[in-house]
């Protein structure tokens, strides 16, 4: 019991730490690519502690709202770290608060909360960026929805934990339909965390921006949370995706020191490896318009309606 | 041994000839041309007699086939091919004196003449089914800058919705065709000879499903290239902006070996699927295409066209009366291939030399033929009534034999649908050629009296001639061919 | 490998719809390429697992010609950057084509599931995805105004049909295999030649004007 709550909280501490160096190593990489040589994968922690010791100021029409939501949007994350397999097979203690369903529920309220405090702070870009982002959002919306459906299907639950033993042991992860799951999920999850080609994530250009100017009016330790939940999200996604549809191996089945060892090196190499993904996707890929992202998202649903079809027409 | 060179060398002389070709000084072009085609005329009539024969000829192990069916359609390729040579001689020597073309672009138009016939006969020669595919595909690839010789804008047009369709339709018979290998597996195993040989050995043991679904994709994919509609948008543009002798071929010769690849395929699949579901399929077809090239018959101002859509409606008539299944039916439809490939050769000759003296291929603009060049009215008129299928010429016997197969097999309303489609499409079809020649006879003497040379008559008065012959008397040789195409195609 | 096999069987059903949403031409042929590299991949994997070596050929001949000599061919015929990037239009419209194109992935994985079917090398899910990608490549070509994309849609559907070939009988031999990159490399040929002359007498490749043929 105790050791399961002291494995909970080294997950969830595992997500907090390491997802800055994520940020970090992603930045280094694209400097790299593009012939520079970059910020030090370590400068996220520098910019955090930095903007901790600031001062905080707010717009004269901020409600509470705009107080309340940096702290939303940096636990939503963490609660969602809670109910996903970040670092055992198994489940921990608070794992069964909500189902798949539920956890994208979770993550959601920290971007809702994020919405509304940038259409709070009555700067035009901050609500430019709220109807944009939920644009992205709510037709990204089929496509998870259908995702958890197929995952549902072949693993016969919706919590990530049970799906993710079914399909690391049984031959549903050799599949075509799973290969297609696997791919509109990350084209999703580029949506959903910012990335090219939907969003550029080091733009300075605010009206072209689609995450980045909800974050404008704040300062101090209010945009430290608020950027440190935002590589949260990228990082837990990623999770997602890594340890219940790609490769869920690694993952610790004791409650032991050394397992989770194993599994938060397991982790960090898997994370390379999909930041070296992210990087070479951002770096070949231009923003498309804004216009063109209702038919990339359409594109993940075709994909993910199809992968139902074909495992539906496998039984 | 001696059939094994013969079927090699009746498709080596057209290669070599395109070899030759590519180097040959521009004077010599059209001499070298007529040699190597009349050499390999010589080789296909022999090959034929010696089917007659044998009954079929089997070389290379079983990658060239040779039988009474793929005769029929290399008689009419041979044929057609030859005489569209000598035509081609007059038509450019013509065309180089009224400078519309210039002499070196008489090498493009041979290598490619000869690519095409070293293609159309490689169909008919054809065992493997894989090789026949890619004989057939070649034909498309060989023809069209054919069809883009003059370089403007239509006849561009027409080149690309031809590749493009046709390639489409190749896609599909090819997966067709590796359904059909599928089909077989069961019987013959994972790896076995994809020819014809083996296949008909086994043909009662294939996949039943596999093999009507290969035969369906087949009938799609080969029957665009046929010209069976609705997949034959292309047909009308392609025959007539091509140059007149490669009309002649692609109507004439072209069309009928992608209809020799659908009835290869109809008689592998007939056994296993049944042949009723798959002749119902050629006649759905069949009709579709002759209610449609009728109804495009009737409006048309452009006589190529014009003969395009008849083309269409006879590719349909062959498609039913293969659908139809009786042997009256068979041996009409067989008939009408060589029929109506010896009849549309000879009206592109003879609309061809219109278009060298006029300039223009819409009906009203030409007048007076008559006075103009009466050979060439003759041949106008005469082929006009042949291909609209008047007696007693020999399209109206193959015409009489399919409907009297509609009959015989207790399919009154269909063999009356066939008639009465046939009798509407009569009209449209003689009508305009008949106002081209005699209207006007008196004032028509403003364009000179001047035929064009010897040479272009002479190929097309010998097609009227056979076809009025076999009108009337279907000589012996050719009746025996056909009989066995048909036990072929029935067994 | 399964695994292997799967993956790169779904990765060429998504490559073969890049192609029938790409905005660019050179976005499209980018596509053509990466779905011939990944087919001739595919014919690797499966050499690796049953050691046929006609499979290694055809492989290396798949990349070697449709994953780099075909692309780099089609790309130099409409080189000039304005053509290359523009944009392209449909006949249909976007949301249609998309649509369109999942409605017929749809019906080639029903209708493959409907086919009696031995597996041999590769599993039959893949025989669905072979024939979705044949109907998106043929789709391409009927929807898309552009003659470099027609042309590019019916070198995937090509490639459909080789990957249908590979499921149905690895072992069909050098000859329908050898038989489609004949046919695709004389075919590029003979349409980039076409394409060459449409950019000369029509000063564009959008099909739509080529239509004075009528009736």
């Amino acid at each position: 019991m105790l050791a399961a709550a002291i494995g909970q909280c080294v997950a969830v501490a595992t997500v907090l730490l390491l997802a800055p160096l994520l940020k970090g190593i992603i930045d280094n990489l694209k400097a790299k690519v593009q012939s520079r040589r970059g910020p030090s994968p370590l400068q996220p922690y520098f910019d955090l502690r930095k903007l901790f010791r600031k001062e905080r100021s707010a717009s004269g029409d901020a409600s509470w709202v705009f107080r309340i939501a940096p702290y939303v949007a940096f636990a939503a994350p963490i609660a969602f770290a809670m109910l996903i397999p970040v670092l055992t097979a198994a489940p921990l203690s608070w794992a069964f608060m909500a189902d798949m369903v539920g956890s994208g529920f979770v993550i959601g309220i920290g971007g809702y909360f994020t919405n509304l405090a940038a259409m709070d702070s009555a700067s035009p870009y901050g609500g430019l960026g709220a109807s944009r982002s939920r644009l992205v959002s709510s037709l990204a919306e089929p496509t998870l929805i259908l995702i958890f459906f197929a995952i549902g299907f072949i693993s016969g639950g919706t919590v990530p934990f049970v799906a993710n033993n079914i399909l690391y042991t049984t031959s549903a992860l050799i599949s075509p339909s799973h290969a297609l799951i696997a791919v509109a999920f990350f084209m999703v999850v580029l949506a959903e965390a910012g990335r090219l080609p939907i969003d550029n994530p080091t733009t300075s250009q605010e009206l072209s921006m689609i995450e980045g100017s909800r974050l404008f009016e704040y300062s101090g330790p209010d945009q430290a949370l608020m950027e440190w939940g935002g590589w949260m999200k990228l990082f837990v996604l990623l999770i997602v995706w890594l340890n219940v549809l790609i490769a869920p191996d690694g993952l610790a089945t004791q409650l032991t020191v050394s397992a989770f060892a194993i599994a938060i090196a397991s982790l960090a190499v898997k994370m390379l490896c999909a930041a070296l993904l992210i990087v070479g996707v951002e770096s070949a890929l231009a923003k498309i318009r804004i216009l063109r992202v209702p038919e990339y998202l359409g594109g993940t649903f075709v994909l993910s309606f199809l992968a139902v079809v074909l495992y539906s027409l496998g039984r | 041994m001696t059939d094994t060179i013969l079927l090699v060398a009746v498709v080596a002389f057209p290669l070599l000839a395109a070899i030759v070709s590519l180097v040959c000084p521009d004077r010599y072009q059209i001499a070298l041309a007529l040699v190597f085609q009349v050499v390999t005329f010589g080789l296909a009539v022999t090959l034929i007699a010696r089917v007659l024969q044998v009954g079929h000829i089997d070389a290379l192990a079983h990658w060239l086939y040779l039988d009474s069916l793929s005769s029929v359609v290399m008689l009419v390729v041979a044929i057609v091919s030859v005489l569209a040579t000598v035509y081609s001689a007059g038509y450019l020597r013509h065309e180089l004196l009224e400078r519309v073309i210039k002499a070196d672009e008489l090498r493009k138009y041979f290598v490619l003449f000869h690519l095409f016939v070293f293609a159309m006969l490689l169909v008919t020669i054809s065992g493997n089914l894989g090789l026949l595919w890619t004989a057939i595909s070649a034909t498309t690839l060989a023809s069209a800058p054919l069809v883009d010789f003059y370089g403007s804008h239509e006849p561009l047009e027409a080149a690309w919705k031809y590749i493009v369709l046709t390639v489409a339709g190749s896609l599909l018979a090819l997966l067709g065709l590796l359904l059909l290998y599928q089909s077989g597996v069961g019987p013959l195993g994972n790896s076995y000879d994809f020819s014809i040989p083996v296949l008909a050995g086994a043909a009662s043991h294939l996949s039943p499903t596999l093999a009507a679904t290969a035969f369906l994709l087949v009938l799609v994919g080969f029957g665009t290239k046929a010209g069976l509609a609705p997949m034959h948008t292309w047909l009308p543009d392609a025959h007539s902006q091509a140059p007149s002798p490669i009309c002649a071929m692609l109507s004439g010769a072209e069309l009928n070996c992608a209809m020799l690849g659908i009835f290869r395929v109809y008689t592998l699949t007939a056994p296993a699927a049944g042949a009723a579901t798959l002749r119902t399929g050629l006649l759905v077809f069949g009709l579709v295409s002759m209610i449609v090239a009728v109804v495009f018959l009737i409006s048309q101002r452009n006589f190529k066209r014009l003969l395009a859509y008849s083309s269409v409606e006879q590719m349909g008539l062959i498609s039913v009366g293969v659908g139809l299944g009786t042997p009256l039916a068979l041996i009409g439809a067989l008939l009408l291939m060589v029929t109506h490939g010896f009849t549309k050769c000879l009206m592109f000759f003879a609309t061809g030399n219109l278009l060298l003296r006029f300039r223009t291929t819409t009906i009203p603009e030409i007048q007076g033929v008559v006075r103009a060049m009466p050979w060439t009215a003759l041949l106008l008129v005469g082929g006009a009534l042949a291909i609209a299928g008047a007696p007693p010429f020999g399209v109206f016997i193959s015409e009489f034999s399919i409907i009297s197969g509609a009959f015989a097999g207790h399919l009154w309303v269909l063999g009356a649908v066939i008639a009465a489609l046939l009798l509407l499409g009569f009209i449209p079809l003689v009508a305009p050629f008949h106002r081209m020649t005699f209207s006007n006879a008196e004032t028509g003497g403003e364009v000179a009296q001047a035929e064009l040379s010897a040479v272009t008559l002479l190929p097309a008065l010998a097609l009227l001639g056979a076809v009025l012959v076999i009108g009337v008397w279907i000589p012996g040789p050719l009746d025996q061919l056909l009989h066995h195409a048909a036990a072929v195609l029935t067994r | 490998m399964a695994l292997a096999e799967a993956v790169l069987a779904t990765l060429i059903l998504i490559a073969t719809f890049g192609l029938l949403i790409a905005r660019q031409v050179r976005g499209a042929i980018n596509c053509y390429a990466a779905q011939s590299i990944l087919l001739g991949g595919l014919a690797i994997a499966m050499f690796a697992g049953s050691r046929l070596p006609h499979l290694l050929a055809l492989g290396l001949l798949t990349i070697g010609i449709k994953g780099i000599a075909i692309p780099a061919v089609v790309r130099f015929q409409v080189r000039g950057s304005t053509y290359q990037r523009r944009e392209i239009a449909y006949y249909v419209g976007f949301p249609t084509a998309l649509l369109l194109g999942a409605g017929l992935s749809l019906v080639g994985l029903v209708a493959a599931s409907r086919l009696p079917f031995h597996p041999y090398l590769l599993s039959e899910p893949v025989l669905g995805l072979a024939i979705a990608v044949i109907l998106l490549g043929l789709f391409t070509t009927m929807a898309r105004r552009d003659a470099v994309l027609q042309l590019a849609g019916l070198l995937a559907a090509e490639n459909g049909v080789l990957l249908v070939g590979l499921v149905v009988s690895p072992e069909l031999g050098l000859l329908i295999e050898f038989a489609l990159v004949l046919d695709v490399v004389i075919g590029v040929a003979v349409m980039g030649f076409l394409i060459a002359r449409m950019h000369e007498t029509v000063a564009s490749t959008d099909t739509s004007e080529l239509t004075r043929l009528r009736g």
